[in-house]
């Protein structure tokens, strides 16, 4: 089990509201995901579910059971820290079986359960040095199993990869996530790292200022967020304001697409870099715009591209792969396009439209 | 391709005679000024200590073990060297129970209430230690007439001006163990306080412990004025032994003080080697043994 209710939560530090009327519901054996730019207050929320935070107003259910005023260490739940925090004068096993030692869990039980969870991290040949004798990814998995060990209710992680390189991030990221599904249990996850969210979750919370901007499937996130801050935040979006005439959405040769706004509306329509279909060579497709090449920047296995269309002012961004990302450079002229069912409208900063259907 | 002449690196990694004469002086000279500063004197104390009779030659005319065995039995240092350790030791119990938590409070629990206790901390520094017994006989006067010159008063007294030696590394050593957070994982592992306190943080501090402890153990022992104040020569701890002993001009004493101050040097001088071994030897459990049972 491991069902949590969190309703209208509400902390401010004077006149700074860091969590505002905030409420949610995370299902048994879900992974969510909080995301959101650094202050959003992503991780005071998870404080606050953890017990190590006091907030001013609202709940929290944890298997329908009010867990508000519960200490931490009454809450029955598992957390993994940022920066490890494992016990420096204890070994990997001692750090493991200190939650079970606490829980008054017999030797025998102790030493058969550390064992498992040794297993489970993989740290057999490390399991008795000190956290000083390993690696971060290798901590990391110390402190995961730790968290693991007195099969808590619920796992709550804060920003666990964002200490270590980005191989071990990789790995580690992989690492946790089948654990996760070993185990079933219900994970939250704090995160600045929108692929680290994608690639984890079931399910990721955007945040920002305090409030959820959107909860969804990280596919639905990506393609259609709700609200033009939570369009910004994920990808790299380019952003250009439209009137609405006759019937149509367009911008030039870029993109045209059918709206059911009355003539003159102002809306913003919103599309991925990598949705924006690019050819280096601009007389290959005369329906498509033309464009300066502004600035590449070359990023291995893809480009990314700052465009300006001959009859614009305004710039936006384009992803390109293969051959174009080694050919396009700047000052290029280039053609380019962008679909109408990759277009999304927005009235004021909240999603009217998508896939063409204005 | 225009030829062009490239000018060799200042420094590729050959190291001349003035780099090794820089290394070995900026390596060793200060290191060699340090031990003669300090360990001349000491030299001369230990000399001292073992001489039959030095005056008007570089070194001594003879040497004996006599001055050293007749302090080191004599009753007299012995009931003091038992009452300066016996202070010590009490000091700090008191210290560790009070100022322990304290510190632990002032920056994990409540960082507001830190500068209190930092300006607190500094209060000793600000006022003489001769003011503080004086006033602390005449708040005992009146409030609890039975503690008026005894020596729990002078260990209460000692322990409100040693304090700040333990705060200052217990609370440096916090900051610096992140003891913030490992209590906080302590929590989320389900540990109650003293458990948190007694497992987690105190074994991470303990460096930080022991310096402080060290430090108060060795003012406590060196100081006279305090105890002069509050219980007078009645209780005669080493440092007024070796008041009496400047003081009342005993043929032969000097030696035997030079002894009981080396003796006094050479024991606080291991107990800090002692600290500083611990604090090094983070020593691994053998990684190949088998798993050890967890009681």
């Amino acid at each position: 089990m491991g069902n949590v209710s969190l309703q209208h939560i509400t902390k401010s530090y004077g006149t700074n509201v860091v969590l505002d009327d905030l409420s949610l519901e995370i299902g048994d054996g879900e992974f969510v995901s909080l995301l959101g730019p650094s202050g959003c207050g992503k991780t005071t929320l998870l404080r606050t579910i953890a017990g190590l935070q006091h907030f001013d107003a609202g709940r929290i259910e944890v298997d329908g059971v009010d867990v508000t005023d519960l200490p931490p260490q009454r809450r029955g739940i598992g957390m993994v820290f940022q920066q490890y925090s494992l016990f420096p004068n204890m070994t990997v096993r001692r750090n493991i079986a200190f939650p079970l030692q606490a829980s008054g869990m017999k030797s025998e039980q102790i030493s058969q359960r550390v064992d498992e969870m040794v297993e489970l991290v993989g740290l057999t040949e490390h399991q008795h040095k000190r956290p000083k004798q390993l690696s971060g990814g290798q901590q990391q998995r110390v402190a995961l199993a730790r968290a693991l060990a007195p099969h808590p209710r619920m796992l709550l992680l804060d920003e666990p990869l964002s200490a270590l390189d980005a191989q071990v991030r990789n790995h580690l990221r992989d690492q946790i996530r089948e654990i996760q599904r070993k185990v079933g249990i219900t994970t939250i996850f704090v995160t600045h790292d929108q692929s680290e969210a994608f690639a984890l979750s079931d399910r990721v919370v955007l945040m920002a200022r305090g409030e959820i901007l959107q909860a969804a499937a990280p596919s639905e996130i990506y393609a259609r967020p709700k609200r033009i801050e939570a369009a910004r935040f994920v990808g790299h979006r380019s952003e250009v304001d439209i009137e609405a005439r006759h019937g149509r959405l367009r911008w030039g040769k870029v993109f045209d697409l059918p709206s059911a706004f009355a003539d003159g509306t102002r809306v913003t329509c919103s599309f991925h870099g990598e949705r924006v279909r690019v050819s280096p060579d601009p007389h290959s497709q005369p329906e498509w715009a033309r464009a300066t090449v502004v600035h590449r920047t070359y990023l291995g296995s893809v480009s990314q591209l700052r465009l300006r269309p001959l009859d614009s002012d305004t710039e936006i961004v384009a992803t390109v792969t293969g051959a174009a990302a080694e050919l396009i450079h700047d000052d290029a002229q280039v053609a380019l396009h962008v679909d109408e069912q990759d277009v999304n409208v927005y009235e004021s900063g909240h999603l009217i439209a998508t896939r063409g259907n204005a | 391709m225009s030829a062009q002449t490239v000018a060799p690196l200042a420094s590729t990694g050959t190291t001349t005679s003035n780099d090794e004469a820089d290394s070995f002086l900026g390596r060793w000279g200060a290191l060699i000024l340090l031990i003669g500063f300090l360990g001349i004197p000491l030299l001369a104390l230990l000399v001292f200590s073992v001489a039959t009779a030095w005056s008007g030659t570089v070194l001594p005319s003879g040497y004996t073990a006599e001055h050293w065995i007749g302090a080191l039995t004599s009753s007299d240092v012995l009931s003091a060297v038992g009452r300066s350790l016996f202070l010590a030791v009490a000091v700090c119990v008191i210290n560790w129970i009070l100022v322990i938590p304290a510190a632990y409070v002032s920056v994990v629990v409540e960082p507001r209430i830190r500068p209190w206790f930092q300006a607190l901390a500094v209060v000793p520094f600000a006022l003489p230690w001769i003011v503080i017994a004086a006033g602390m006989q005449l708040t005992v006067k009146e409030i609890a007439p039975g503690l008026f010159g005894t020596v729990g008063l002078l260990v209460l007294t000692l322990s409100g001006v040693t304090f700040p030696y333990l705060y200052w590394a217990v609370e440096n050593s916090l900051i610096t163990n992140n003891a913030k957070q490992l209590s906080e994982a302590a929590r989320m592992s389900g540990a109650s306080l003293p458990r948190t306190l007694l497992q987690v943080i105190v074994p991470a501090i303990r460096t930080g412990v022991m310096s402080g402890s060290l430090l108060t153990a060795a003012s406590v022992f060196g100081e006279f004025p305090i105890t002069m104040t509050l219980i007078g020569g009645g209780y005669e701890t080493l440092p007024l032994w070796t008041l009496r002993m400047f003081s009342g001009r005993v043929p032969g004493a000097g030696a035997e003080l030079a002894a009981v101050s080396f003796a006094t040097f050479a024991l606080l001088f291991a107990v800090s080697l002692l600290i500083t071994r611990i604090d090094t030897a983070t020593k691994p459990a053998d990684p190949v043994r088998p798993p050890a049972r967890i009681s």
